[in-house]
């Protein structure tokens, strides 16, 4: 049976260990990407089932990243989860309109985080 | 011939007689009295000197040598007949002497004479002609005084009679005793009947009684008065107004007798002295007034130049002549240049040169008005250039201003971001360690690991509440309205707080009767669940152990509604029409708040004096945030408490829905069709489709469709005026046509199924119709009142 994959995408090391420490403790394997284009490459070569996204990147934001991914035949069936610090509703918006599942701002409960990205991987099953 | 008649002493005597003895002694006689004697022997010359001399007294004897003694003394008498005659006559002429008698002889004296006895005669003549003398002399003096005085009062009287002034008397009672005949011409009276009467018999009650008292005071003073005007009444009933003047006359012994004196009909002079100052008032009002308005056209800060239909200024004012720098004479009769005719009133701009000799700008608005009497255009002109100035400063300005409120923005914006980051590593890090996924803690371990843990969340609602105060204050707060059903809010609030609430043993409870009869209200979900936490929150915290909360609602008619965060149209209709409201409150039985906590409550970071759990202290925004929430809908966030007796916070919310504004804005549109009768209302219905709410899904599509529907709708209806609204949440379209009756409404009804038909609409790539054209409804046959004409739009489908 195949280990989960999940595709964490933030420019800063400290909250992608920290999610990746949680995520592993549950038996869930973790691919990392620090800015969009690396985010964009690895979600298209790593078949990762879950993405973890920040909008805030470098070289391309998280936004665009995953219009480009929904574009795609291929990947558009991949749960995105967007992560950010910025709270404005236009950015909300702007996130639904991208096709994340959900989007959830910055500080977070990492328990609630978990939970979230173990029920879209058992519905991905 | 009348001689002079003097009274002298002695007489002049004319002796005659034939015998010249007898002339001798009666001469010598008479010349020893003293008498003048004069003698003649015949009668011819005895009548000469008659005629020469004034003889007083003829002594003649009867007995004449050449004429008869008789007719001698006739033609004495015939020459002077105030002679007298004493006759000499002897016995046996005693018969003639009845004769003599009748010719009125004074005396006779028979022969032979005495002449003692001649003398006593003509002593006796003599004063006796003296006294004819005397009494004819007084008689004369008698008669000149007489004529003189006839001829002075017919003097008097026909000046008195024809002078154009009323003459009067007066007693001392004041009671005429004569009026001259202008009485008459002067108050309708004839002098018989003002004569017993008194002046102020002529007069109304109380002038009579000023002008008596007038009299009484002067008539016991005994002066004259002059000019003294007092009003009389004509017998027609008309006032007359006359002045008077009189003066006192005394009997021999000083005493009051009454006055005289002259009235004068100052009627019309008064009159038109009264004309006169009206006159005068009026020439003055009117000669103050051209200098006010003079004063304002030439005070006028604003230019003011008039310029004749062929472009000749013909006047300018003080100011025009400093924006033109030049005097008037040399502007005055030169042409304006510039173009006028621009219809009424329109604001026009000219380049002028200030006083420092830089350019600048002045408003000219021009008029059409009259100038002497000839059509001609008046322009006031207003240098601006310093306001232009000021307004280009204050869009700089305003610029500006928003440009920092952007920047402000973006700042925190940016600074939240950049603060929420590190936040997370140090949140992620502290939980991997408190939740024990990195291994064992001891006690102190997690204890104190704890304590970051709380911390941290602290951190992360304070910097939560600072970007929502921030996003407040700057106005940037966006709602999304949807239908809120109270009661769904107050469960998550219980079911958020109740773990809370039971460990300090508090009820946290909903009032559920209060929820029966509450409107539905509209507004933006997430925000009021986040107000409702922040005050059950709250009322937890500042309750005792086992204290309650209680959450209530309820609906109110006026509730003050402020302006909501709508969209401009929107927010008018829902100010015009305040739909019911509700009022949602969160009541506690705790230690309640002092006036002075009630005031600043509200305040950016205040914190009431008493938190009971200094753990659990916030960020002290809270309230302030809840509030700026309340009021971008359009209510009021308030607390009513008093020390001891708990608290009770409460808010208002508006309850209008979308659908409320939709029909508002119809509604006013309609409105103003109502005075200009008649218009009529189509309506395409959606049938099978509905309203928008029921299609959150296809929201995009749903638009789209209508918005086709109104082009093609658009495309059919004919003028400018016809308008058509689009009613996404009732799932129609209403089209308006003003002016137009039942007849014209119905074409364009024809019309429109005509262009569906040609240009079919799907939805949903549904095929066929799936909506329907009504009947048209028109005003004001069909109804007179709005919401009633709308009903019937509704029946009126097909």
């Amino acid at each position: 049976m195949n280990k989960q994959r999940v595709l964490i995408v933030d420019d800063e090391p400290d909250i992608v260990e920290s999610i990746k420490f949680n995520l592993e403790l549950e038996d869930i394997e973790c691919l990392e990407a620090y800015d969009g284009e690396e985010a964009l490459l690895k979600a298209k070569t790593q078949n990762p089932d879950l993405i973890l996204l920040d909008i805030m990147l470098p070289k391309m934001n998280g936004y665009k990243v995953a219009r480009l991914l929904s574009f795609d035949e291929t990947y558009k069936n991949i749960p995105i989860i967007m992560l950010t610090a910025r709270t404005q509703e236009k950015d909300v918006l702007l996130g639904e309109a991208t096709g994340a599942k959900e989007y959830i701002s910055k500080p977070f409960d990492m328990n609630m985080l978990v939970a979230l990205v173990k029920e879209y991987l058992s519905k991905g099953k | 011939m009348d001689k002079t008649i003097k009274p002298q002493e002695k007489a002049t005597i004319l002796i005659v007689n034939d015998e010249p003895i007898i002339l001798k002694l009666i001469g010598d006689v008479l010349a020893k009295e003293g008498h003048e004697i004069y003698t003649a022997d015949r009668g011819d010359n005895a009548l000469k000197i008659i005629n020469d001399v004034s003889i007083d007294i003829l002594v003649t004897d009867i007995k004449m040598p050449e004429m008869d003694g008789v007719q001698f003394i006739n033609e004495a008498k015939k020459i002077a007949p105030e002679i007298l005659v004493i006759v000499i006559t002897g016995f046996p002429e005693i018969d003639s002497a009845i004769n003599l008698l009748k010719i009125n002889v004074y005396d006779y004296i028979v022969k032979p004479m005495d002449p003692d006895d001649v003398m006593a005669s003509v002593n006796r003549a003599w004063d006796r002609q003296r006294q004819n003398y005397e009494n004819k002399q007084l008689i004369q003096d008698l008669k000149s005084a007489n004529d003189l005085l006839q001829q002075r009062e017919g003097r008097f009287r026909s000046l008195t009679e024809n002078t154009s002034d009323w003459i009067w008397e007066l007693d001392v009672n004041g009671v005429f005793t004569y009026s001259n005949p202008k009485a008459y011409d002067i108050l309708g009276y004839r002098q018989e009947v003002i004569i017993g009467k008194t002046p102020f018999d002529f007069m109304s009650a109380d002038e009579a009684q000023r002008v008596a008292g007038f009299f009484r005071e002067t008539a016991q003073s005994g002066k004259p008065f002059s000019f003294f005007e007092n009003t009389n009444v004509h017998k027609d009933g008309r006032h007359i107004i006359i002045e008077t003047s009189g003066v006192p006359f005394l009997d021999k012994d000083g005493n009051l007798l009454g006055y005289r004196g002259v009235n004068r009909n100052i009627t019309d002079r008064k009159q038109a002295e009264i004309e006169r100052k009206q006159l005068n008032e009026r020439l003055r009002e009117s000669r103050e007034s051209r200098e006010s308005f003079q004063a304002i056209v030439n005070k006028n800060p604003g230019g003011i130049i008039i310029v004749n239909k062929k472009g000749i200024i013909k006047f300018v004012n003080p100011a025009a002549e400093l924006l033109f720098r030049k005097k008037a004479d040399e502007l005055i009769g030169s042409m304006f240049g510039l173009p006028l005719a621009n219809g009424d009133n329109e604001k026009m701009e000219l380049d002028i040169i200030t006083e420092n000799g830089k350019t600048g700008t002045a408003d000219m608005r021009v008029l059409e008005t009259t100038w002497l009497g000839e059509p001609a255009y008046l322009a006031t002109l207003f240098d601006v250039t310093a306001i232009k100035e000021a307004e280009e400063n204050l869009i700089k300005t305003n610029e500006e201003l928003i440009n920092i409120a952007q920047m402000k923005t973006e700042f925190i914006s940016i600074a939240s971001h950049e603060l929420r980051t590190p936040l997370t590593s140090i949140k992620n890090a502290v939980d991997i360690l408190l939740y024990k996924k990195a291994g064992e803690l001891n006690a102190k371990q997690e204890q104190f690991t704890a304590m970051a843990a709380h911390n941290i969340d602290r951190l992360v609602i304070l910097l939560n509440d600072l970007l929502d105060t921030a996003k407040l204050d700057a106005g940037k707060v966006k709602l999304e309205f949807a239908e809120l059903d109270p009661g769904y809010i107050f469960q998550k609030a219980v079911d958020t707080f109740k773990p809370q609430a039971e460990a300090k043993s508090q009820t946290l409870e909903i009032d559920y009767d209060s929820l029966n009869n509450i409107p539905t209200i509209y507004a933006d979900y997430a925000k009021i669940q986040q107000v409702m936490n922040n005050l059950i929150s709250n009322a937890l915290k500042f309750t005792q152990e086992g204290g309650k909360v209680i959450l209530s609602a309820r609906a109110i008619s006026d509730f003050g509604f402020q302006s909501a965060n709508l969209k401009q149209g929107e927010k008018d209709s829902a100010i015009r029409n305040p739909q019911s409201a509700i009022e949602i409150s969160v009541t506690d039985n705790g230690s309640g708040l002092s006036m002075d906590d009630q005031k600043m409550i509200f305040d950016k970071f205040y914190q009431a004096g008493h938190t009971l759990d200094q753990k659990s202290k916030g960020s002290g925004l809270g309230l302030n945030i809840s509030r700026g929430l309340v009021k971008a809908h359009g209510g009021k966030l308030l607390v009513e408490s008093e020390p001891g007796k708990g608290c009770r916070f409460f808010f208002t919310l508006p309850g209008f829905s979308p659908e409320d504004i939709e029909m508002s804005v119809l509604e006013i549109e309609i409105s103003k069709l109502a005075n200009h009768p008649p218009f009529s209302l189509l309506c395409l219905n959606l049938k099978g489709i509905g309203p928008l709410s029921k299609h959150a899904k296809g929201l995009k599509i749903h638009r789209q469709f209508l918005a086709q529907l109104k082009d093609v709708a658009a495309g059919v209806i004919r003028q400018d005026s016809d308008r058509i609204i689009m009613q996404k949440h009732f799932g129609r379209l209403i089209i308006i046509l003003p002016g137009t009756a039942k007849a014209g409404a119905m074409i364009v009804r024809n019309k429109l199924k005509t262009a569906f038909y040609e240009n079919p609409v799907f939805f949903d790539e549904q095929a066929g119709q799936v909506f329907s054209i009504s009947m048209p409804v028109t005003f004001p046959e069909d109804g007179q009142i709005v919401k009633k004409l709308l009903k019937k739009l509704q029946t009126y489908q097909e």
